[in-house]
C-alpha cells in the first residue's frame, strides 16, 4: 500500500507541477527577453481565471471554446500591459528596477480593481467535468487533472516546437541573447516583445482557468505564481526546459512533503529550497544562460 | 550625382551628454568611406544613429533619396546593415543560425542558400564551424561571423564599427582585404576605425571626428600627409593604443 501512496503523490505532484510549468515558462520567457522579474505575471493568470469563470457561467459556450476565449483574454491583457507599462520604460532605456516597480504596481492595481468591481468573494467554477476519478490501477486522478496536465503539455510542446523550429522562434532565442542586435537583423523588436507577452499571457491564463477549476477563483489567486517563479529559478532562469523540469520537481516535492510530513511545512520548504538553490547553484538546474550572461 | 547616404546636422543627446553636435556628411554609391577619431568622439553613436539604434534629437538621415526611419528593422529593410562594435553575435545560436538571422527579412530560400555559401567562401573558417554555437568562436571568428551575418541581408551599404578591434594584425589584414572584395562586388562600405592607418589605406576618403563634431575631412592620401593627423592618429608614440586594450567580448549588456 505504501507503493500506491507514493505513486499517488507522484501523480498529484506532477499534476500541480504541470500547472506551475505553464506559469513558469511564460515568466521565464519574459525574463529572458527583458531581464526582469515580471511580478504582474499573476495578474495575467487572474484575468484568465475570471474570464474563464464568467464565460463558462454566463454564456452558453461549450467548454473548450470558452477556455480558448478566456486564455486569449489573458494574452491580450499581457500584451496591453507591455504596451502601456513596459514599452515606454524600454524605449527610454531606463534601469531594470523601473520594470520591477511597474510590474508590482500593475499586480496591486489589478488585484484591487477586481476587489472593487467583481468583489473579494471566492467563486466556484461550475462542474464542467464529472468529479469522478480516472482509475489507473494503483493511482487515480480526477478527470479535471488529467485534462489539465494533458493541455499543459500540449501547449508546452507546441511552444517548444515554435521556439526551436521556426524563424520567429529563432528570433526570440536571438533576442534573449541580445535584443538590440536582433533589431539589427530586421526583427521588429516591439512586435517580438508583444508576441512574447501574448504567449506568456496565454499560458498564464490557461493555468488560471485550471487553478480556478481545481480550487476557486479569488482576487489573490495570482500569488500562486510565486511558486512558479521559484520553480523557474530552480530549473534555471531563461531556460524553458529548465522551467518545466523545475516546476514538475517542485510539484512532486510539495506533494510528498504535504502527504508524508505536514502540509504546514510545504511553503516553508518551497522558500528554503529557493534560498538553498541560490546559494549552491545560482544558475539553477539547467541555467546555462545565466553563466554566459552575468 | 545624388549621394547614397546623406546626413544633415545630426544631433544626439544621452541625457545631458551632447554626443553628436551637428554632424553632416555624404557617402556616394560604391565608395569606401572611413570615420576616424579618438575614444568617445561619437563614432559609434553616429553609426548607431544611422542604424536606428539611437534616436537623434535633431537632424535627418537620407538614404537613396528617402528619409530613414529611426528604427533598426526599417533601416535593414532599406538596405543598410550594421556590424556593431563588439560583434554582438548571438552566442546561444550556431554559426548557421546566426547567418539565418542575418537573412531574417528575406524569404528567397535559394538566394539565402547562395549567400550563405558566399559567406563561407569569404570566410572558410565559418564553414568548418557552422554547427558550433557562436559563443565558442574566437574573437576573430566572431568578427567574421558578424560581417557575414550583416551580408546575409544583401545590404547595399555595410556599416562597420571597428572591425579590427582586438584582432591580430595578420587577421586585420585579411579582414580588410575581404572588405575590399565585398566592396568590389558592389556593396558601399562605411566604417569606423581607431586603427587609422589601416582605415585610410582601405578607404578612399575619411571624416575625422572629435568630441561629437567633424573636424577634418578629405581623401585618404591627403589625411595621411596631414601633420595633425600624423601626430594624433598615426604617430609612433601612441599608435594603435586601443588595439592593445582588451578586446570587448561579444555579450549583451547586463
Ligand atoms: N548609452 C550611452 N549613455 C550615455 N552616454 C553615452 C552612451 N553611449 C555613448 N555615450 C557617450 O557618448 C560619447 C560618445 O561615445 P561613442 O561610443 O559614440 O564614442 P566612440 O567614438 O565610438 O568611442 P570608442 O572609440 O571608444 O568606441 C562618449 O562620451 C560616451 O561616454
Ligand atoms: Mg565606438
Amino acid at each position: 500500500m505504501i507503493l500506491s501512496r507514493v505513486l499517488q503523490q507522484l501523480v498529484n505532484g506532477l499534476s500541480i507541477g504541470s500547472i506551475y510549468a505553464l506559469i513558469a515558462v511564460g515568466y521565464s520567457l519574459i525574463y529572458s527577453i527583458l531581464r526582469f522579474s515580471n511580478f504582474a505575471h499573476g495578474s495575467f493568470l487572474v484575468v484568465g481565471a475570471y474570464a474563464g469563470f464568467f464565460i463558462v457561467t454566463a454564456m452558453s459556450i461549450p467548454f473548450i471554446p470558452a477556455v480558448l476565449l478566456a486564455i486569449l483574454t489573458a494574452g491580450l491583457a499581457a500584451v496591453t500591459t507591455e504596451r502601456v507599462a513596459y514599452r515606454p520604460i524600454r524605449e527610454r532605456n531606463s534601469p531594470t528596477l523601473y520594470f520591477i516597480i511597474a510590474s508590482m504596481g500593475i499586480a496591486i492595481f489589478c488585484e484591487h480593481t477586481i476587489v472593487a468591481t467583481i468583489g473579494p468573494k471566492f467563486r466556484t467554477y461550475p462542474r464542467v467535468l464529472a468529479a469522478t476519478g480516472v482509475d489507473l490501477g494503483l493511482v487515480s486522478m480526477s478527470k479535471m487533472d488529467v485534462m489539465a496536465a494533458f493541455m499543459a503539455f500540449l501547449f508546452l510542446i507546441v511552444l517548444q516546437y515554435f521556439i526551436t523550429r521556426t524563424k520567429q522562434g529563432c528570433a526570440i532565442q536571438a533576442a534573449s541573447y541580445d535584443l538590440q542586435a536582433a533589431g539589427l537583423m530586421g526583427v521588429n523588436v516591439n512586435r517580438l516583445v508583444g508576441t512574447v507577452f501574448l504567449i506568456a499571457g496565454i499560458l498564464a491564463g490557461l493555468s488560471g482557468v485550471f487553478l480556478g477549476m481545481k480550487y476557486t477563483v479569488y482576487p489573490q489567486l495570482g500569488y500562486l505564481t510565486i511558486k512558479a517563479f521559484v520553480a523557474a529559478i530552480f530549473g534555471g532562469l531563461g531556460s524553458l526546459p529548465g522551467a518545466i523540469a523545475g516546476s514538475l520537481l517542485l510539484g512532486v516535492m510539495e506533494a510528498f512533503i504535504a502527504a508524508f510530513l505536514s502540509s504546514q511545512l510545504r511553503d516553508l520548504f518551497v522558500f528554503s529550497l529557493l534560498i538553498a538553490v541560490l546559494l549552491v547553484k545560482p544558475g539553477g538546474l539547467m541555467g546555462k544562460y545565466v553563466e554566459e550572461k552575468v | 550625382m545624388n549621394p547614397m547616404l546623406r546626413v544633415d546636422d545630426l544631433h544626439v543627446h544621452y541625457g545631458i551628454i551632447h554626443a553628436l553636435k551637428g554632424v553632416s556628411l555624404e557617402v556616394q554609391e560604391g565608395e569606401i568611406v572611413a570615420i576616424i577619431g579618438a575614444n568617445g568622439a561619437g563614432k559609434s553613436t553616429f553609426l548607431n544613429t544611422v542604424a536606428g539604434l539611437v534616436r537623434p534629437s535633431a537632424g535627418t538621415v537620407m538614404f537613396l533619396g528617402k528619409r530613414l526611419a529611426p528604427r533598426a528593422h526599417e533601416v535593414v529593410k532599406a538596405g543598410i546593415a550594421l556590424v556593431p562594435e563588439g560583434r554582438r553575435v548571438f552566442g546561444n545560436l550556431t554559426v548557421h543560425q546566426n547567418l539565418m538571422m542575418g537573412a531574417y527579412l528575406r524569404s528567397d530560400t535559394a538566394g539565402i542558400k547562395h549567400d550563405e555559401e558566399r559567406v563561407y567562401k569569404l570566410f572558410p573558417r565559418l564553414q568548418e564551424r557552422h554547427r558550433q554555437p557562436a559563443s565558442t568562436l574566437s574573437g576573430g571568428e566572431q568578427q567574421m561571423l558578424a560581417i557575414g551575418r550583416a551580408l546575409m541581408s544583401r545590404p547595399s551599404m555595410l556599416l562597420l564599427d571597428e572591425p579590427s578591434l582586438g584582432l591580430a594584425p595578420i587577421l586585420v589584414k585579411d579582414i580588410f582585404a575581404t572588405l575590399r572584395e565585398i566592396n568590389a562586388e558592389g556593396t558601399t562600405i562605411f566604417l569606423v576605425e581607431q586603427n587609422a592607418r589601416q582605415a585610410l589605406a582601405l578607404a578612399s576618403r575619411a571624416y575625422v571626428f572629435q568630441t561629437g563634431s567633424i573636424v577634418l575631412a578629405g581623401p585618404s592620401g591627403e589625411l595621411l600627409r596631414n601633420k595633425q593627423i600624423q601626430e594624433a592618429y598615426l604617430g609612433a608614440r601612441g599608435a594603435d593604443r586601443k588595439r592593445r586594450r582588451q578586446s570587448k567580448v561579444s555579450q549583451p549588456p547586463a
